[in-house]
């Protein structure tokens, strides 16, 4: 085996590559993340992202791409967090839009780990100190009526 | 199918943006607290004045600022909801500027500002805290109860046809 058969296995595993025409359905897909039911429907309104985009997809010229880090995935048989890449293409001799899904779900669900913690920490220092000042200003208020 | 538009929720962490779609979109509520990483993208149908508008709603994971939010992800959006915590300061105090910067990014998309998180509070304390807040014309939430959370996203349904 060659490097760049090892190469291919390896992104093999976690890279779907997908092709749709400019109305919507699907052409070709290589079904390694997820796989399509035998005749799907036009995708842009099965599969709300793609519908929230479609404006965006029909004004990428040919060779421009637009890409989306980390989407919460749950398509069919498949659960996680992908980034996504957007092409136009030539295909078959018409403009065909290439959307290539990039499995990170253990690199992501890491980082969710360690965000629910910062951010736990962040909301709860917060919510002390707003604790804090209005007991201040509670003792304030009774100790300026006990006064009165 | 109606006409299709792309809403984004942004807003600091913890203000509750998660909570308020799956209260909007599965009439849900989890009391504990789970980060968003990224996006998360759901779809709710409403009718408004016999028009059909699908929304497709962008839970964003929430940061200080929308500018530390990739701009794919509020590339092409037709409506904004900026979401604050009424008891955390620190979510509010740059408004005036995000709702400047957003304006000047997508000057075409109207802004429902929401202060989420009213239940934890008494009417006295309502009335102070909001009458505190910068800006003004906030719908107040309850992603907990639900209260006015319809009200939020049908509010901004309305400016979108």
């Amino acid at each position: 085996m060659k490097l760049q058969d090892f190469k291919s296995k390896f992104l093999r595993s976690w890279v779907q590559f997908v092709l749709i025409n400019e109305k919507g359905h699907l052409l070709e897909t290589c079904n390694t993340l997820f796989s399509f039911p035998d005749s799907p429907g036009n995708l842009f309104d099965e599969i709300p992202f793609l519908e929230s985009i479609s404006e965006l997809l029909a004004d990428l010229k040919p060779g421009e791409e637009i890409s989306f880090p980390c989407i919460n995935v749950d398509l069919s048989d498949f659960s996680g967090f992908c980034d996504y890449v957007f092409y136009k293409i030539n295909y078959d001799g018409k403009t065909a839009t290439l959307w290539i899904l990039m499995n990170f779900t253990d690199h992501y669900k890491n980082l969710m780990g360690l965000q629910q913690q910062r951010n736990e920490s962040v909301i709860q220092k917060e919510l002390l100190e707003v604790e804090k000042k209005m007991l201040f200003w509670q003792e304030r208020c009774s100790g300026i009526k006990t006064k009165g | 199918m109606g006409k299709s538009k792309k809403v984004i929720l942004l807003g600091n962490f913890g203000v509750g943006k998660t909570s308020l779609v799956r209260q909007y979109v599965f009439h849900q509520f989890s009391e504990e607290y789970m980060t968003t990483i990224g996006v998360r993208i759901d779809k709710k149908v409403v009718t408004i004045n016999r028009d059909e508008v699908s929304m497709i709603i962008w839970d964003i994971a929430g940061e200080s600022t929308h500018q530390k939010i990739p701009d794919s992800y509020k590339l092409g959006a037709h409506g904004i909801i900026y979401v604050i915590d009424v008891l955390r300061p620190s979510t509010y105090k740059s408004i005036e500027d995000e709702m400047i910067s957003l304006q000047e990014l997508l000057p075409n998309a109207p802004i429902v500002k929401v202060a989420n998180k009213i239940d934890l509070l008494t009417e006295k304390e309502r009335v102070e805290i909001v009458n505190n807040l910068p800006l003004n014309d906030y719908v107040l939430c309850s992603a907990k109860n639900g209260e006015n959370v319809e009200k939020a996203f049908y509010k901004l349904a309305g400016k979108l046809i």
